[in-house]
Order: structure tokens, then C-alpha cells, then sequence
């Protein structure tokens, strides 16, 4: 502790779990975008990638709740949000945006693994036949028309999921922006900065997978499909990081008294995490690597290499954003005066055990989808061009 | 066109089945008088309005274990209740007033359990505290009384309910002034402001009225202390305070008491129960007598801290 801090601002409320929930929302809204790059925008090259890019935002979309749910004392009141909601609070609208966007993701998936579903239910025998049957809901026709009609639904709810993917994730930015009491994070940019930012995660950790994953499996990568995601990287992380700082130079500009609040946390509290791993560190660097990769004509695999770290240092990047935003508001006392500590326990109920285990989850969710339908082999379940 | 939709019909169908559902659901799981006053359950009023209270208050303590809680009331932590370390304690009243207890004896057991936090959570340093609040940063505090292990608990030195072990009750102390107008020391209005006349104090110290005292002070072995911290003062508001003067010798003993846990060297330490059986003789006491005898550090030891003389003379105000 240091300087002025009230009483009731010696304990840091919102932990880890509160920055892995912003970030894991992030991720989602992410792939999404992507998968809808290929679905809605026609992005062809990113057809392999569109469903994995797809599957895995329905995975972290499964994860996105739990930070929430074990920060809680009574996680099971979190369901009152829905059955006595108020429609003036922004967290009771999270409840409904939650619920219709898994629908949505989950239908769009449905609809996209159908033909999937038929050819397994066609080989499978016993159970897993029966099981198959249920997933498809008995409809186990298909024919061209029916691929037809199952890629236009698909599309329709890509188009239909990007708002509400940008809504779901605006609204953790849009509530942090929201605090006004808190100069770190009351801007109405918070939402804008929040869905940026997301878009990075989103493309660094599906570019970080597709290149562990073939090399892993020593399969050539999709170059084309990595070269559109880099491009789109480069593109997104600019603008996030550019919005990031303008918020930033914009209040130090002002020189009112926010900013001879800030100017201390920003030098003092969260220099270490803000200024040299977050600005420094995980922004500048990806920026020059995708920079050269891009601009210049390199070697295949020099180039991909710059797109592997730069994507992970990415993934770093909006992980310490979300710290400094969710951490760093909340080690500055009301009074303007003093600021308080937050040290994250290992093995507490909210530590970073629990953080890193509800984060690896989704990871190895996907991993056991793989196998059963494997994303990077080329399909052989096309009757039309889909 | 709809023959290749029927698969697209089912899953309207389940996902309108899902919505109905929900709907049906929410009406259900709604508590019953929610929303009739306000967004709340109306019900829930009279539930808590029903609801027994758990705590007592000191009173129903002082039933029982009048002994603490003479000693409790008449120190510092007279406005801190009971159950405020001990929990509620209706489990523990039930228990031993009801002619068949309801309640087992565990259940009744109340917490006594010491935590570093529980005596922090008032007075850990905080620049947002009231200054002449007790508050302490523990590493200093240990650094400041020679505590070589950082584990040593606050109970092994202060007594919760006899924090400063006054003399007198704590709301009999004297009451000292403020010096917060003009005419707390001159008769009428005087015709300067204080800004105006060279040396006037802005704000008052000890120093300012009893110059003599802190002069001779200064001058002993304790000169290193604050006033406050034997003659610690509390405001009550803006014009008075109280005044606690610490002639106790177990006060004394806070430093001087000879722990497991302190470094020897650094100040005089006794054993206590020795040194006043040692000493008995020499005041014409018992040992009994002088384990009873609060004032018996300042008997012998006084000249450490005040000038005996000057202090016969009465409490000297020197104000110039």
C-alpha cells in the first residue's frame, strides 16, 4: 500500500478470474469474426480454418462463465439474472446475449458438421448410431439441395452471430466503461478498445493452433489460409493497439486531474506489466515482426516463424491488457491519493492454477473434437461446393 | 423447397420447445411476490423481520463473565462488542440458560481463535485512518520494540480486553482541551489574526503549553517517544479529548517485559514476577501486595521518564 487508500479499497475485489473472463470472451468473439470471414465476407482461402476457427469459438464460449461463476461465493444465484431479470442492468442483458449467442454458434455448428453427423451415422453401429440419429433430430437426408440449404442457413447465422459476438464482448468493455468513479477505466472507447482487442486474441490463437498443430502433426500448412490471417493480425492489432494509446495520450493531453492519477499508476503500479510487456514488449515487437513479414519477401518458413511469435506474444498482449485494465483500476484509491497491491495466490479458490486450468480446458475440448472430426484433413463429404 | 427443409422445421421446432420451455421455466422458478414492490421479493421483508437475532450484545455477556467485562469496559475497547471478535452468540446463550439444551456443547463453543488480521482490520497503517488512531505497520512495529520473530502474535504482548491497561474507565478520563478558537486562551477576540504575530503556533502541540515538562523530557531516557504514546489522547470532537495517562506498570512492561521472542540487548527487559518480588521489601510491600500495585514501575523507575519535582508541582501550563 501506498499514499491515501480508504479501508474498503485494501482488498482487490475482482482477481484473475475477472481477467480471464474478459479475455476468454475475447477469444470467442475472435474466431468467431473469423470463422464469419469465410462464411459471410467469402474469405476462401480461410475455409479451412473457417470451422475450426468456428468450433473452438463455441469451446471458449462454454468457458467464458466460469471465471465468473468461481469468483462468486453463490455461483447458483447467478441464475436469478434470468429468472427475475432487470432489463436496466447490463449484467442481467449478459445473461440473454450469453444464452442466444451459444444457440447461435451452436446451431451454426449443427448445420455445418450435418453432413458430417450423416456420414457417421451412416458407417456407426449400435450406440453411436442411435446417438448420431438423436444429434441430427431424425433428419438424415441429404442431397445437394439439402447442402444448399444447410450453407445458407449457416451464413445467415454467421451474419447473424457477428453483432451479437460484438455485443457479448462490447459489453465487458461497455461495463468497465461504464465505473465512472474509476478514471483508469470510465471512456465510452472501453468497448471499442475491449472488441479490438478481442479480434487480436481471437486471430493469434487460431494462427498459434493451426501452426502448432502442423507442425505438431508435421502436415504443410495452409499457406494461403496463414497468410490471410497474418495480413488480418497485422491489420487488427494495429488499430487495437493505436486506440489503446490514443485513449491514453488523449488524457494526458487533457492534464486534468485524472491524469495526475493515472500518470502515477502508469509509472509506478503498472509499469512492469503496462508499459514494457504490454506497449513494449507484446505490442511493438509483433508490430515490427508482422511488419517485415508482410512488407518484405521472406523465406517460407522465416516468415511463418515471425507470424508464430508474433501471434503468441499477441495472445500475451491482450492477456495483460485485460490485467492492466481489470487489475490496474482497482489499485488506485478513490482518493487519487494512494494505491493499493495484488499478488494472485498459486493454489487459492481464484489463483492461477484454477486461472491456467479453466484457460487450458477449451484447448483439450477441441483436442478430443479433432479426433472425432478431424479439422485439417481435406473433407471428402462434399456433394455441392459449400 | 420444403421437402429439403424438414431437417430445418425440427430444429425451429426444438429450439421453439427450448424458448417455450424457458419461458415456462422463468414463470416457475420467479418467486412467488417478486416485483410486487420493487425489483425484490416482498416475502423476504418479513422473512428477515422473522429471523431471530443471532447476536446478544455485551449486556447478555456481562451476565455471566462480569470479571471480562468490567475489565473491557473500563479500557480502550470499550465500544468494540463481544461478538465483534467472538462471533454471535446465540448458540452459546441458548446452551447455558435453557434447562434442557437444545444445542450441543460444541455448537455453543464460542470462537476464541486469534488471527493477525482480526486486530489489523482496525489497526493496520493506513494514511486514510484518523492519525491519532492506533495503527501500526507491522514490520516497523517490530523493528520499533526489537521483535526478532515476525510470527509473534499481537496477544502475546496486548490483552484484547485491556488494550492499554488504564488506571481509571476510560470514559473518566480527563478531558483535555483543543485549542481550536482564540478565546480558548485569550479573553475576547484578540486584535491580530495568529498569522500575524511571530512564533504563534498554527497548530497546538504538547509543546506549546506545557514547554517545561517536554523541555525536562527531552532530557531523559525515554526522549525518543512521543507524548502521546503514555499520554495517549483520543478526540472526542473538535473542542476536547481524553487524555490517557498510562501510570500502569504492565504498560511499562509492553517494552520492558522480557519475551522469548524480543532481543535482549536492546532495551532494559525483566521478569516481572521476579523483579517485584525482589523489590517488595524495599516499599514495605508483600509480594502479594506489589503483584496488586500498578503503580510500581513509576514508584522507583519515574526519574526515567519525568523530572519527579517538576511534576509535584502540579500539571504546569506555560503558555506565553
Amino acid at each position: 500500500m501506498e499514499g491515501f487508500v480508504f479501508p474498503n479499497e485494501t482488498h482487490v475485489t475482482w482477481s484473475v478470474m475477472i481477467v480471464m473472463y474478459p479475455y476468454i470472451t475475447g477469444l470467442v468473439a475472435g474466431a468467431f469474426i473469423v470463422s464469419s470471414l469465410y462464411h459471410v465476407f467469402g474469405f476462401e482461402q480461410l475455409r479451412q480454418i473457417g470451422r475450426f476457427s468456428l468450433v473452438s469459438a463455441f469451446f471458449f464460449l462454454l468457458f467464458a462463465p466460469v471465471p465468473l461463476l468461481n469468483h462468486l461465493g453463490r455461483p447458483e444465484r447467478a441464475f436469478n439474472i434470468m429468472i427475475t431479470p432487470n432489463f436496466r442492468s447490463a449484467m442481467s442483458g449478459f445473461g440473454f446475449v450469453y444464452a442466444i449467442y451459444t444457440g447461435i454458434v451452436f446451431l451454426e455448428i449443427w448445420f455445418h458438421y450435418r453432413a458430417d453427423f450423416i456420414d457417421r451415422w451412416n458407417r456407426a453401429k449400435g450406440l453411436p448410431r442411435k446417438l448420431y440419429y438423436l444429434l441430427l433430430l431424425g433428419g438424415t437426408t441429404r442431397t445437394p439441395e439439402t447442402d444448399r440449404v444447410d450453407h445458407a442457413i449457416v451464413k445467415t447465422l454467421a451474419g447473424v452471430g457477428i453483432p451479437i459476438a460484438l455485443v457479448l464482448h462490447g459489453y465487458v468493455g461497455f461495463l468497465f466503461g461504464s465505473i465512472k468513479a474509476n478514471p483508469w477505466w470510465s471512456t465510452p472507447l472501453m468497448f471499442i478498445i475491449f472488441i479490438c482487442s478481442a479480434l487480436v486474441s481471437g486471430v493469434s490463437v487460431l494462427i498459434f493452433l493451426f501452426q502448432f498443430v502442423t507442425w505438431l502433426r508435421r502436415i504443410p500448412v495452409d499457406q494461403a489460409a496463414l497468410d490471410t490471417l497474418a495480413r488480418f493480425l497485422w491489420g487488427f492489432m494495429i488499430v487495437a493497439v493505436s486506440l489503446e494509446l490514443m485513449e491514453i495520450l488523449s488524457v494526458a493531453y487533457e492534464q486534468t486531474a485524472r491524469w495526475a492519477v493515472l500518470k502515477d499508476l502508469i509509472n509506478g503500479r503498472l509499469w512492469f506489466t503496462y508499459v514494457i510487456l504490454q506497449i513494449l514488449i507484446c505490442s511493438l515487437v509483433p508490430f515490427l515482426l508482422l511488419a517485415v513479414r508482410n512488407l518484405f519477401r521472406l523465406p517460407t518458413r522465416v516468415g511463418n516463424f515471425l507470424i508464430f511469435i508474433s501471434a503468441g506474444l499477441l495472445l500475451l498482449q491482450v492477456l495483460l491488457m485485460r490485467w492492466n485494465v481489470v487489475i490496474g483500476g482497482q489499485l488506485l484509491s478513490k482518493s487519487y491519493r494512494g494505491f493499493t497491491s495484488y499478488l494472485p495466490g498459486i493454489w487459492d479458490k481464484e489463483g492461477l492454477f484454477v486461472a491456467a486450468l479453466i484457460l487450458i480446458i477449451p484447448f483439450l475440448l477441441l483436442r478430443e473434437f479433432d479426433r472425432l472430426f478431424p479439422f485439417f484433413t481435406t473433407p471428402t463429404r462434399e456433394i455441392t461446393q459449400m | 423447397m420444403m421437402t429439403h427443409a424438414t431437417h430445418v422445421l425440427r430444429v425451429v421446432l426444438v429450439v421453439a420447445a427450448l424458448g417455450v420451455g424457458g419461458l415456462a421455466a422463468q414463470r416457475l422458478l420467479k418467486p412467488a411476490s417478486f416485483g410486487e414492490v420493487g425489483h425484490y421479493r416482498k416475502d423476504s421483508v418479513y422473512e428477515i423481520m422473522s429471523h431471530e437475532p443471532v447476536h446478544q450484545g455485551r449486556e447478555a455477556c456481562a451476565e455471566c463473565h462480569e470479571d471480562i467485562h468490567a475489565l473491557h469496559d473500563k479500557d480502550i475497547h470499550y465500544g468494540v462488542e463481544c461478538e465483534d471478535c467472538h462471533g454471535p452468540g446465540n448458540l452459546h446463550v441458548r446452551h447455558h440458560t435453557e434447562d434442557t439444551p437444545t444445542v450441543s456443547e460444541e455448537e455453543a463453543l464460542m470462537p476464541m481463535e486469534y488471527t493477525l488480521e482480526g486486530c489489523l482490520f482496525c489497526h493496520r497503517k493506513l494514511a486514510a485512518r484518523p492519525t491519532n488512531f492506533p495503527q501500526i505497520d507491522p514490520t516497523e512495529h517490530y523493528k520499533f520494540l526489537h521483535v526478532t520473530d515476525n510470527t509473534t502474535r499481537c496477544i502475546e504482548c496486548h490483552s484484547p480486553h485491556e488494550p492499554i491497561y488504564l488506571l481509571a474507565k476510560v470514559n473518566e478520563a480527563r478531558i483535555h482541551p483543543v485549542i481550536h478558537q482564540c478565546e480558548d486562551c485569550h479573553d475576547g477576540k484578540p486584535e491580530k489574526d495568529h498569522r500575524e504575530v511571530e512564533g504563534h503556533p498554527v497548530i497546538f502541540t504538547c509543546r506549546d503549553c506545557h514547554k517545561a515538562i517536554v523541555e525536562d523530557f527531552e532530557t531523559h531516557e525515554h526522549a525518543f517517544m512521543d507524548c502521546t504514546a503514555c499520554h495517549l489522547f483520543h478526540a472526542e470532537n473538535e473542542n476536547a479529548g481524553r487524555i490517557f495517562k498510562n501510570g500502569n506498570g504492565k504498560f511499562c512492561l509492553l517494552c520492558h517485559e522480557k519475551k522469548p521472542f524480543k532481543d535482549g540487548e536492546a532495551v532494559p527487559q525483566i521478569v516481572s514476577s521476579e523483579h517485584l518480588a525482589e523489590m517488595a521489601p524495599d516499599l514495605n510491600m508483600t509480594p502479594e501486595e506489589i503483584s496488586h500495585h500498578s503503580r510500581a514501575c513509576l514508584d522507583c523507575h519515574f526519574d526515567f521518564i519525568h523530572d519527579s519535582e517538576l511534576i509535584k508541582k502540579g500539571v504546569i501550563v506555560d503558555v506565553q
